[in-house]
């Protein structure tokens, strides 16, 4: 994890943190939240709030697990201030088909393969979603970032023993998801 | 250990965690190392999905307004039942509670005691006024002219036949 001093951050070590920390930074808001756009626009927030804490914060700083601490939060804010909009908000089926073609391109399974594989990406992805938020975040840290248990709990200011709660039962719902599909 | 394990402990030993026993137990048990196996790929599976392109956007989507536009649609239909119930009945004219019955009860009473009151009073002095006078009466009876049809006080007294009257008169 980088730590930087935070008192001595200045414009080149923020564009580093920026170049380093971004294209995470919106992949975990695009797992909590489920749109690119408002993923984007959380992750801005998430910069604006780190060039604020710049100024402010004298101590040395770990930033990545700062940056992913205020991410989850900034998510889980933005879940709660905006939940009718991202329910009721238009369906991008035109993104979706256009990432479903990237994803599987013609050339490689049959068309049957090729469907079933969607069915049960779709499962899945439908399954996580129905996680709790807390699971979410949990189980993206942990597998899809790779920290271990102790950093994530260390991230969410959760105990391990938590952590590993939450885990077992995200990665056990999945599991029951593919199951089901199978 | 002879007995297989939990779903919670291959889910542990798969995070690189669980007792000695336990890894022993998954190296000799066919069925659990099957499992941890199966758990291990089942991992890697929903690493590689959820870590691919951002979901599209379709299942949830689709089903969940329409869960959220019925439950809507239920709960305004419902306000609105509830309000419209309650609106008729504010709006409600209050009826005359209870004020018929006493009315029924209460007026033949009165009208008994006015009845057996005032009418006698009535027709005696609408009976005199349209006959005679009290002037006409002193005047008959001094001449001995009792009108027969006199006041009902005097209806039963046989004019022809009065020796009292006679007398008071001083005739023979």
């Amino acid at each position: 994890m980088s730590k930087v001093n935070a008192g001595s951050l200045e414009p080149a070590c923020y564009e580093d943190l920026y170049r380093v920390h971004y294209p995470r930074v919106v992949r975990l808001c695009g797992l909590l939240l489920a749109d690119s756009h408002e993923a984007e626009d959380v992750a801005q927030e998430v910069f604006v709030k780190l060039l604020q804490a710049a100024k402010t914060e004298t101590r040395t700083m770990a930033w990545e697990p700062w940056l992913t601490r205020v991410t989850v939060n900034a998510c889980r804010d933005r879940r709660r201030s905006g939940w009718w909009k991202w329910w009721r908000a238009p369906r991008h089926t035109s993104d979706a088909d256009a990432s479903s073609n990237l994803e599987h391109p013609s050339a490689g399974p049959t068309p049957e393969e090729e469907a079933l594989s969607r069915e049960v990406c779709g499962r899945i992805w439908q399954i996580f979603r129905e996680l709790p938020a807390r699971q979410q975040e949990v189980f993206a840290l942990r597998y899809l970032e790779g920290w271990s248990t102790d950093a994530v709990a260390e991230a969410l200011g959760l105990s391990v023993g938590s952590v590993k709660q939450h885990l077992f039962r995200a990665v056990h719902r999945l599991r029951a998801g593919i199951g089901e599909e199978a | 250990m002879s007995r297989c394990l939990g779903d919670r402990t291959l889910w542990r030993l798969s995070e690189g965690e669980g007792s000695r026993e336990e890894r022993t137990h998954v190296i000799s048990c066919v069925v659990c190392a099957g499992r941890l196996r199966r758990l291990e790929q089942d991992l890697r599976h929903l690493q590689s999905v959820l870590a691919g392109p951002l979901p599209p956007r379709l299942a949830l989507v689709q089903a969940r307004p329409v869960r959220l536009r019925w439950t809507t649609a239920a709960a305004t239909l419902a306000a609105m039942v509830v309000l419209a119930w309650f609106g008729v009945w504010w709006q409600r004219p209050s009826p005359p509670p209870q004020m018929e019955t006493p009315q029924e009860s209460i007026w033949p009473l009165i009208d008994g005691v006015f009845g057996a009151l005032f009418p006698t009073v009535e027709i005696v002095f609408s009976a005199t006024s349209d006959r005679l006078s009290d002037l006409d009466d002193l005047q008959a009876a001094l001449v001995g002219e009792w009108p027969c049809e006199g006041p009902a006080g005097f209806a039963n007294v046989d004019c022809d036949e009065d020796d009292t009257l006679a007398l008071l008169l001083g005739e023979p």
